[in-house]
């Protein structure tokens, strides 16, 4: 529909030669410039003079819609919608030709180049025609924001938030922040020699966490469901009962008469806490908290002897949990991880023989409020092991079940650490690493040279068990592959570095937030170098090792860049979502729910039998518009006769016509022009948002108007979109090409790859060949 | 696979590659996943295993000879101590099983007509199978194992059966039914024809070729290309 008062203006870009050299402007200009349709050009359109070009012609000939022939959209439509906008006109009157990716690059020195651009422009132009303006949905981001866990990861992200002025909830379900790094007792560091105290890092800032104007902090708190949409989370907590009020002041009266004695968890498991007490002296906040599972007063023996000494009355037997719902703009997942169950690995002895212990057991024995006070002690009978055996890659580099195919990154500089801080302590011990290979990223080759230096014995080999001898000693079994010697190695105690796993919050977390998992178990990040903190969901970022295996110094590192992204985003105030959404003609529907199956639910029925579509959930895909008998859904920007207007305007007797999803088709195919690889000039290109969006009456229009051929490209398997869409469009594909009859043979389906664009451009390639594109 | 006479099990066996780390992922005998090529030379496999403890046997340094192309491994005698305990296969963090590796090896061996005094003692496994439906290790073995593995795995092979019984499970062996069915298996697949082959082999101390098939001796051969 065309409306003929309307003005559009056509501006084209030379790109500095990328496509003026190879597309005679000149003459494109001849072509279709009108005098309705004013055509210009310009050396840069991206640069400031571009855009002020374009701002100008907007508004001295009074143009309603406006044709851009430059590079792929990929890479300037936004500056370009914000150009227009800025001049006054809808941001949905633009439309881009690709001239350079999908033309000089990848038909240079072919004179059916300029030719191609002259159809790609002509398209967009009879496209823009029929374009309605679109007035995207935006949402005001909430400018709070959450921190989950609250470990180093966390309390580093909060702290960097709450200094970018952003109000933070730090949520931890212990009843301190502080999580494993208050454990470990010292760290390795990259650019020192020495081992630090890990409290006397962690402490100030757990201390800053406390008092913060900006921070709310809820300790011994479990999130248990999360709704709303991006830019607007709402989050649902248990705050667990602790029984101590927040007056509490410390003293310490009520742990020093309680008669009860229980497991330690911060002690890994060892019996020297009482059932009220505080987990560590540097605890935040300090207040202590009775353990329901072994007070004797809450189990209903009459005891009370902590109320009796309390001097503030905090003790208060009758508190409930609390459930709490906070709104938030942003999100950062830091729930940390998990020690590897070392008894998986029977052979090793874990949990069989008593003086098997792992690394973090370790680190707790050596930490002077550890159990031992710091006193180097085997578990059997408190004497000092002199010959202790490290068994590294424990769970990790372990393609069985039960184990991680990954290195956990931290191990080997923990195990040189605590090799360290032995030898310097009983310089009369004897420490043996049993390692495959000793990965000492970086600058830590300098500490594991200092280590070797020591006198620490490294053997290279995966032992294969640890059997017991009398009086509880030990013996390591292994073959120390640099001399082909099977060795059975004496031991007073063996430690296990074993791996570091997601830790069962951080799965639970994922599952609430509906974020992505890597294979792994982590959280998965967007783009592992590009968007290495975002998640599979917009305004919410992970940091830590809830997201993969690493140190403190990569944490710290880490937690920063979350705290960074989440404050921009919710800098951005406002979230504009994606216009080309499904949209539903009401006087259409007939409300028979097969919409429903929309597989990324954005689709629901109300009480009324209404349907409703939720422009926020919503990614404009399009299968839903294959599933409505009625033809009521379409997607905005995509309407059939959008579509077919274009057709209308590039296609020529012989061309083979190609629909590309919009992501990893569409960036494979700008990859075939970033590549300088070829395919012939009668391949034309349409972007949909999926193929699934393409009607049998749209491909017989294309043959109709002389296309030899019809390909349709979708998104592979492994995007999130592809994912659900791919079984879809292959079924759509098919349900097509059976309805095409004797047509049929010219329509093809393919998907893409990024890395494989020359796959892609043979493709293309070969169907020009094709005898009738059969 | 054409003619009648030949052995129908051999081009599975030790299936004709360009290399024999190729040969040894392509054959039957070993697991589709197995990592022969993700080996990380950590020697798990060798510290475990009770043929390296008393001989000079090294599993890991056959899996380096597979992955180096060294055809002389199949005429090294160690390859022979393997018995099949399976430590290996259980301990290896890459899915690598040199027990079955060396299962290849040993019948490309027995191809060229090497180690053939060594089968004798191999063939009680075959015995038992078609016996009772489960491969045993042969009482020959047993008692040594009892000295390598400890006696907590010895009591575990004495209480077996009032171990799977606690879990509900019966015996270990097959049925009778059960055993006629596997003793057509066998007969329709030709193992029996085979384990006679490998006795007569055994007692001659001599090859047999079969003469109408080119690649029974699993020879790595350039036609293969």
């Amino acid at each position: 529909m065309t409306i003929s008062n309307e003005h559009i203006g056509v501006f084209i870009c030379h790109c500095g030669g990328n496509i003026s050299d190879a597309i005679d402007i000149p003459s494109v200009k001849q072509e279709i410039g009108t005098s309705d349709i004013p055509v210009f050009d310009c050396e840069y359109l991206c640069s400031n003079i571009g855009q002020d070009l374009i701002k100008t012609i907007i508004d001295k000939h009074s143009l309603d819609k406006v044709v851009i022939g430059a590079c792929t959209p990929a890479k300037h439509e936004k500056l370009f919608k914000k150009c227009i906008g800025d001049a006054g006109l809808n941001t949905s009157m633009l439309e881009i030709a690709n001239l350079r990716e999908q033309c000089s690059w990848v038909h240079t020195g072919n004179p059916a180049a300029t030719k191609k651009s002259i159809s790609l422009l002509n398209g967009k132009i009879k496209r823009i025609q029929t374009a309605h303006p679109l007035t995207p949905v935006q949402v005001t981001i909430n400018p709070n924001a959450m921190v989950i866990g609250g470990g180093i990861a966390g309390i580093n992200t909060a702290l960097n938030l709450a200094n970018n002025d952003i109000h933070t909830y730090l949520i931890e379900q212990d009843v301190t922040i502080g999580g494993n790094t208050a454990k470990i007792g010292k760290i390795f560091s990259p650019e020192k020699l020495a081992e630090e105290c890990a409290m006397c890092s962690l402490s100030p800032l757990m201390n800053e966490v406390g008092s913060h104007p900006n921070i709310t902090l809820l300790t011994y708190t479990e999130v248990e469901s999360a709704s709303g949409n991006v830019g607007d989370f709402k989050v649902t907590m248990r705050k667990k009962a602790r029984y101590v009020k927040d007056n509490c002041m410390a003293c310490g009266r009520c742990s020093e008469v309680c008669p009860v004695y229980a497991e330690n968890d911060f002690n890994c498991g060892v019996k020297d806490k009482k059932a009220i007490s505080m987990r560590f002296a540097q605890s935040v906040p300090q207040v202590y908290s009775i353990d329901p599972d072994h007070c004797i007063e809450l189990a209903g023996t009459d005891c009370g002897k902590c109320l009796d000494v309390c001097k503030v009355d905090a003790i208060d037997f009758g508190q409930k949990d609390e459930f709490i719902d906070i709104n938030v703009g942003a999100i950062v997942v830091a729930t940390g991880f998990d020690e590897y169950d070392a008894s998986l690995k029977p052979q090793y002895g874990y949990g069989i023989f008593k003086n098997v212990i792992t690394q973090m057991e370790l680190a707790r024995i050596l930490g002077v409020n550890g159990p031992t006070l710091g006193k180097l002690a085997r578990p059997s009978d408190n004497s000092t092991p002199k010959n202790i055996v490290m068994i590294q890659c424990v769970g990790s580099r372990d393609e069985h079940a039960g184990g991680n195919k990954y290195c956990s990154r931290y191990c080997c500089m923990a195990a040189l650490k605590h090799a360290s801080l032995i030898s310097k302590k009983y310089p009369d011990a004897n420490v043996t690493i049993c390692y495959i290979d000793i990965r000492a990223f970086g600058l830590y080759e300098n500490y594991y040279r200092a280590v070797q230096d020591m006198g620490i014995s490294f053997v290279r080999g995966r032992p294969a068990e640890v059997v017991e001898r009398s009086n509880n000693n030990l013996i390591v079994k292994i073959e120390d592959t640099l001399t082909q010697e099977l060795k059975e190695i004496p031991a007073d105690m063996v430690v296990l570095s074993s791996a570091m796993e997601a830790s069962s919050g951080t799965k639970q977390i994922a599952r609430i937030l509906d974020v992505t998992l890597s294979e792994d178990g982590f959280i998965k990040e967007k783009h592992s170098k590009l968007r290495p903190v975002d998640t599979s969901r917009d305004g919410i970022f992970v940091c830590g090792t809830a997201q993969s295996p690493k140190d403190v110094t990569d944490t710290i590192a880490q937690s920063g860049l979350a705290a960074a992204r989440a404050s921009a985003f919710i800098s951005n105030k406002v979230i504009s979502f994606n216009p080309h959404i499904a949209h539903m003609d009401h006087s259409l529907c007939n409300s028979c729910g097969e919409c429903l199956k929309c597989p990324f639910d954005a689709i629901s029925k109300n009480g009324s039998g209404n349907i409703s579509i939720n422009p926020l959930v919503c990614n404009g895909c399009g299968y839903c518009t294959k599933l409505c008998s009625k033809n009521a859904i379409s997607i905005d920007g995509y309407k059939e006769e959008q579509i077919m207007a274009e057709i209308d305007g590039i296609l020529e007797k012989g061309d083979v016509l190609v629909f590309l999803s919009r992501e990893i088709p569409y960036a494979t195919a700008d990859n075939i022009g970033n590549s300088v690889a070829r395919y012939p000039a009668n391949v034309k290109i349409i972007k949909v948002p999926t193929t699934t969006i393409v009607a049998r009456s749209t491909i017989e229009h294309a043959f109709e108007c002389g296309s030899r051929a019809v390909l349709m490209v979708e998104e592979p398997t492994d995007n999130t979109i592809g994912e659900f869409i791919y079984p879809l469009a292959l079924e759509n594909f098919e349900r097509i090409k059976a309805e095409l009859g004797d047509k049929s043979a010219r329509l093809h389906f393919k998907k893409a790859y990024i890395p494989n664009y020359r796959g892609l451009a043979d493709t293309f390639t070969s169907l020009t060949e094709m005898e009738d594109g059969e | 696979m054409t003619g009648t006479m030949a052995d129908p099990l051999s081009e599975y066996d030790t299936p004709a590659c360009e290399t024999l780390a190729q040969t040894v992922k392509k054959s039957l005998r070993t697991s589709d996943s197995i990592g022969i090529s993700r080996c990380l030379q950590c020697g798990a496999c060798t510290s475990s295993c009770p043929a390296a403890r008393f001989t000079d046997y090294n599993p890991r340094m056959i899996i380096k000879r597979v992955m180096e192309n060294d055809i002389s491994v199949i005429e090294d005698e160690s390859i022979w101590n393997c018995f099949y305990c399976y430590t290996c296969h259980l301990r290896c963090p890459r899915n690598n099983s040199p027990t079955q590796v060396v299962q290849v090896l040993k019948q490309m061996a027995i191809n060229k007509g090497i180690g053939l005094d060594r089968l004798k003692v191999l063939f009680g496994y075959g015995d038992t199978f078609a016996e009772f439906g489960v491969s045993k290790i042969p009482d020959l073995y047993v008692g040594r194992m009892k000295d390598d593995f400890d006696i907590r795995w010895h009591e575990f092979k004495e209480d077996l059966d009032s171990v799977r019984s606690e879990l509900g499970l019966g015996t270990v062996n097959v049925k009778d039914s059960g055993r006629g069915e596997i003793r057509a298996i066998l007969e329709g697949i030709g193992f029996f024809k085979r384990q006679e082959k490998l006795k007569q082999m055994a007692r001659t101390k001599k090859p047999i070729f079969e003469s109408d098939t080119s690649n029974e001796s699993g020879e790595i051969t350039d036609e293969a290309n």
